[in-house]
């Protein structure tokens, strides 16, 4: 009926179609075939920023210069959103509604002082709504959340992303033994990788052998169509075995998850790894926890160039950990958190750049198809203020995203954030109604 | 000369996913004999009159060319379809585990030439074909011939063996010859072999992953060679014609008596294929093919996906129980218990079939418990044409739309074409000062180069004002409170000058005009065959159009359809190998 009032011959003209013609209109159709965003990236962030360096002027960001803390973002800024001084309706004070930072809503109390959701934080939501094909609803991954010296039990200061009530999703913080999980099953070798790859060659040899005998069984134009077909399993036998070597089959390196000073090449490895498990379309949805609640086990003076490794203040250690940092801001005359903030900045702007690199089979490159929400639930470590939490979005500009502006959302809750980013990607969600001009 | 009629138009196909129409062939509406349908043999002879296997039709005498059905559709399986398969074939069902395979459709349902857009098109069915391998894999005692799995690698090839041809047959829809099983076989050994090291169940797996990207199972082409040729037409094989019936009436794969149909060579005479399309339509997996059918007529299929707020009152929640409405209440029409499933019941009735939300549109307030049968005021209501998923797939923001709501009856109840608005239209001029009515603001469609396509669009959609921009009834416009709604208007057609007094009275008179059943004849023809009927359709739709009266019995009119030469020949496509 309707769909049908064309032959395939005016459709394929339509399409500007001849044989000739096929490799520009594919060409062509790499940008327009980009749908909207099906890819989540949840970064949770502790102790905020210090606002005088980060945050920037309300309003349009190209009209202005980002502050020292943000300046590494500055050639992403039109595919940013600044949503800062958000409310929280979750209860707890400060640090304590750290575990439903995700969860916007309000919470339930749990150990310690420390708040929980009563259902599921945004990541499970949209994953629920993720459109397959994939293997895994989602993917946790946390940074040395295990060393000392930890902050309790307390589920709701060691978790932020959760299933549900009283289901805190464990992060995994191994790398190496993530990737084997994600790409080659609990084989550890090249060879396991190298069978995969037969296998799925194997597969794709078949498939392009149907389609040669096939063609026999049809008209001229049929055979066309098939041709294309055809070519297409070839050129994804080439690009399968491309990714493959460059995105999904190179193991993380072999890094001492123990010794804090790896912190940094641990949280690449991380990072490489939900790029890849969404490159690779193994989930949707990725996760990241770089703390738990107080951050007293991230010794930034190991890594960070301008940051003493021992505090004077000696916050819970004689480090210049996170929450040391968040305490005393400044020694020496030196803002060191300051410092923190703009490396934390950097690695964000990294990760943009590196998502813009990797193509997506649908089409554009991976950060086309992606919304990261970079979240702390507090402003500033230093005040510890839960009602005016900055957080950053990153999506690509002309999406469904406001992108390039920091937002006038002063006073408004951070569900209506995650409402955003539901909305944004298509999917139903619990958290109410969206904070005006995010959307577009 | 200024006009807001192209805009309007183009805004109208914009967002719609439709291919703007051509030129296409048409055909005669051709007229009732109350001729009967039985009867009819298989028959081998030529192309044109009184084809063989089909009855004779009383009406004025056709020409030859007018029983010379066109080619075959090269389709690939719908969204729907490709859904509806793998819950049959590998018993995935449920809506955690089956994925939305819209990406399939790339713009157009049933459509043929979606596949191969590429490699990214290539590579989403070969993540789903993974995908559902993976799951398939899960209960492999329920795929495979030999339970318990066997331990040696003979045995284990032998099972595999079976496998091949038994789950073959189900995934192409037809047997595989032995060269399609040696290839299947050889991958197989290949992925078990040194290189591969795949274990029995991962071979397995591998094979029903290869087996779903296969063009034989993503094409509805399920030739068996040599074709069969009859006179001019080659005549579709018995396997064809499972898979035709089967996806035509429940859009999913044969069944097992469908198989056993195929291979006793019983599905080539019109009265085995009604025997066959009446139990079909008597399955429960009819009514989702009833339902597309309808929520497609309406153009309501991508209702759930507008965004809330689209329209003032609109959420995605809504549309999908809007499109649940539509579906429910056709599906029950036509092939539910005891239906009787007439036009005139599709676009005149009061009765309705809705969830709490629907019916506060309908002015109605019902507990929030699943669905369940109500009737409407017959005054405000008739049938899918004052449904909210019509009024409302057919409108944008808050105005009800005028020009899609008549575009709509125009080109799907009345299959009438129109060109595509002209090319060199200025913009519109700025809106008059002060405030006018929905009518006044339309009026300048009427000035030419518009007017052509306008004077027929617009009377249709003005018939629909007393329904706002989510169906909801109203008698006057927001802005004019004391002036009650003017939704009559007058059509020219063919049998005469159609006049109604608003939405309810159009929609019950549509049901009872000549050009309306005509197209339905069209409209049910396009979705069973997958493709636009042509000039050597004629005879079909005739006889088609003739098992439909004198009750206009929508069934009926769907199992006349089987029984027709378009539906089990086609033309030969050029190039193809002819015996």
């Amino acid at each position: 009926m309707i769909r049908w009032n064309q032959t395939r011959r005016d459709l394929l003209k339509a399409l500007g179609l001849g044989a000739a013609g096929l490799p520009l209109l594919r060409a062509g159709q790499a940008r327009a075939q980009v749908k909207g965003i099906t890819n989540l990236i949840c970064v949770q962030m502790i102790h905020g920023y210090r606002m005088r360096e980060w945050k920037p002027a309300e309003g349009s960001l190209s009209g202005q210069n980002l502050p020292s803390s943000s300046r590494p973002l500055e050639r992403h800024r039109e595919d940013l959103l600044f949503a800062t001084d958000l409310t929280s309706l979750t209860g707890g004070i400060g640090q304590g509604a750290y575990g439903t930072v995700f969860w916007g809503l309000p919470g339930i109390a749990g150990g310690a002082g420390f708040r929980e959701p009563a259902g599921k934080t945004v990541d499970q939501v949209v994953a629920d709504g993720a459109q397959p094909p994939f293997t895994r609803r989602s993917l946790a991954l946390g940074v040395q959340l295990d060393l000392s010296p930890q902050v309790g039990t307390s589920p709701g200061a060691n978790y932020c992303f959760w299933s549900g009530a009283d289901q805190p999703i464990i992060p995994q913080l191994d790398p190496r033994e993530t990737f084997l999980q994600l790409f080659g099953g609990a084989q550890t070798d090249v060879d396991a990788i190298n069978r995969l790859r037969f296998q799925r060659k194997s597969v794709l040899d078949y498939v392009g052998g149907s389609l040669e005998r096939f063609s026999a069984r049809v008209g001229t134009e049929d055979k066309m169509l098939i041709a294309w077909h055809l070519q297409s399993i070839r050129e994804l036998e080439v690009t399968l075995g491309r990714i493959g070597a460059a995105r999904c089959n190179t193991p993380p390196p072999s890094l001492d998850l123990k010794d804090f000073a790896q912190y940094p090449n641990v949280l690449q490895a991380q990072l490489d790894l939900m790029v890849a498990a969404l490159a690779c379309g193994v989930t949707r949805v990725v996760t990241l926890q770089l703390s738990h609640a107080t951050g007293t086990n991230v010794n930034f003076g190991a890594f960070v160039p301008g940051v003493p490794l021992l505090s004077k203040f000696g916050y819970k250690t004689q480090y210049r950990n996170w929450a040391d940092l968040a305490q005393n801001p400044v020694m020496d005359g030196y803002d060191h958190k300051a410092i923190v903030d703009q490396w934390w900045m950097t690695r964000l702007a990294e990760l943009i750049t590196r998502m813009k690199e990797v193509p997506d089979p649908a089409g554009g490159s991976l950060f086309d198809h992606s919304l990261i929400l970079w979240a702390s639930p507090v402003q500033d470590g230093s005040n510890k203020d839960g009602q005016k939490k900055p957080w950053v979005l990153a999506a690509r500009a002309g999406g469904p995203l406001r992108t390039g502006q920091s937002a006038p959302t002063a006073g408004t809750p951070s569900a209506g954030v995650l409402a955003a980013v539901c909305q944004a990607m298509g999917v139903p969600h619990p958290f109410g109604a969206v904070t005006p001009n995010l959307l577009t | 000369m200024r006009s807001t009629c192209f805009l309007a138009l183009l805004a109208l196909l914009g967002c719609s996913r439709t291919i703007p129409a051509g030129p296409g062939p048409t055909t005669g509406d051709g007229g009732s004999t109350g001729m009967s349908m039985s009867g009819g043999a298989t028959g081998t002879g030529g192309g044109g009159g009184a084809a063989p296997g089909v009855p004779p039709d009383a009406g004025p005498t056709l020409p030859p060319e007018a029983d010379l059905p066109g080619q075959a559709p090269f389709a690939r399986l719908t969204s729907l379809e490709y859904r509806n398969t793998l819950r049959d074939l590998l018993g995935i069902t449920g809506p955690d585990v089956v994925p939305s395979t819209r990406e399939f459709d790339s713009g157009q349902r049933n459509f043929a030439t979606g596949v191969g857009r590429g490699p990214q098109d290539v590579d989403r069915i070969l993540r789903i074909a993974s995908w559902a391998a993976e799951r398939a894999a899960q209960n492999l005692p329920a795929l495979l011939p030999c339970v318990p799995l066997p331990a040696a690698a003979a045995e284990q090839e032998a099972c595999a063996r079976q496998f091949i041809a038994g789950f073959g047959l189900r995934a192409y829809r037809r047997p595989l010859d032995d060269a399609e099983q040696t290839a299947l076989l050889e991958l197989y050994r290949k992925v078990r072999g040194p290189e591969g090291q795949a274990d029995f169940s991962g071979a397995i797996r591998l094979l029903i992953e290869a087996m779903l990207q296969s063009p034989y199972f993503l094409y509805r082409w399920e030739v068996t060679l040599p074709l069969v040729k009859d006179g001019a037409l080659v005549r579709f094989g018995a396997y064809e014609m499972a898979s035709r019936l089967s996806y035509g009436l429940w859009a999913t794969m044969p069944d097992d008596q469908l198989f056993a149909e195929a291979a006793a060579n019983r599905l080539s005479a019109p009265d085995d294929l009604e025997r066959q399309a009446r139990r079909m339509l008597a399955d429960p997996r009819a009514a989702s093919m009833v339902a597309d059918f309808h929520v497609q007529l309406v153009r309501a299929d991508d209702l759930p996906d507008r965004p809330s707020g689209a329209n003032v009152g609109f959420s995605a929640e809504l549309g999908r129980s809007m499109v649940a409405e539509t579906a429910a209440v056709t599906s029950e029409l036509i092939v539910g218990p005891g239906a009787r499933g007439t036009l005139e019941e599709l676009l005149g009735s009061s009765s309705t079939i809705v969830d709490s939300q629907v019916a506060l549109i309908y002015g109605m307030a019902l507990p929030a418990m699943g669905r369940q049968r109500v009737m409407l005021s017959p005054g405000q209501r008739a049938g899918i044409l004052t449904q909210a998923a019509f009024l409302t797939a057919n409108s944008r923001s808050d105005e009800p739309g005028v020009v899609a709501r008549g575009l709509r009856v125009l080109e799907q109840f009345l299959c009438q074409e129109l060109p595509p608005p002209p090319a060199d239209v200025p913009p519109p001029d700025p809106p008059p000062p002060g405030p006018a009515t929905t009518r006044e603001r339309h009026a300048r469609h009427a000035m030419s180069p518009c007017a052509e396509c306008h004077l027929k669009i617009d009377p249709l959609g003005f018939a629909f004002l007393n329904y706002d921009s989510i169906g909801r009834y109203r008698l006057t416009e927001p802005d004019f409170p004391d002036q009650n709604i003017d939704a009559s208007g007058e059509l020219k057609l063919p049998s005469g000058t159609l006049q109604w007094r608003d939405g309810v009275d159009l929609a019950r008179k549509l049901a009872s005009i000549e050009e309306v059943r005509a197209c339905m004849g069209k409209q049910w023809f396009r979705y069973l065959m997958h493709r636009k009927e042509g000039p050597g359709d004629e005879r079909s739709l005739r006889l088609a159009r003739e098992a439909f009266g004198p009750s206009y019995t929508l069934k009926e009119l769907i199992v006349g359809l089987t029984r027709t030469r378009s539906f089990t020949h086609r033309t030969p496509s050029p190039g193809e190998v002819l015996p």
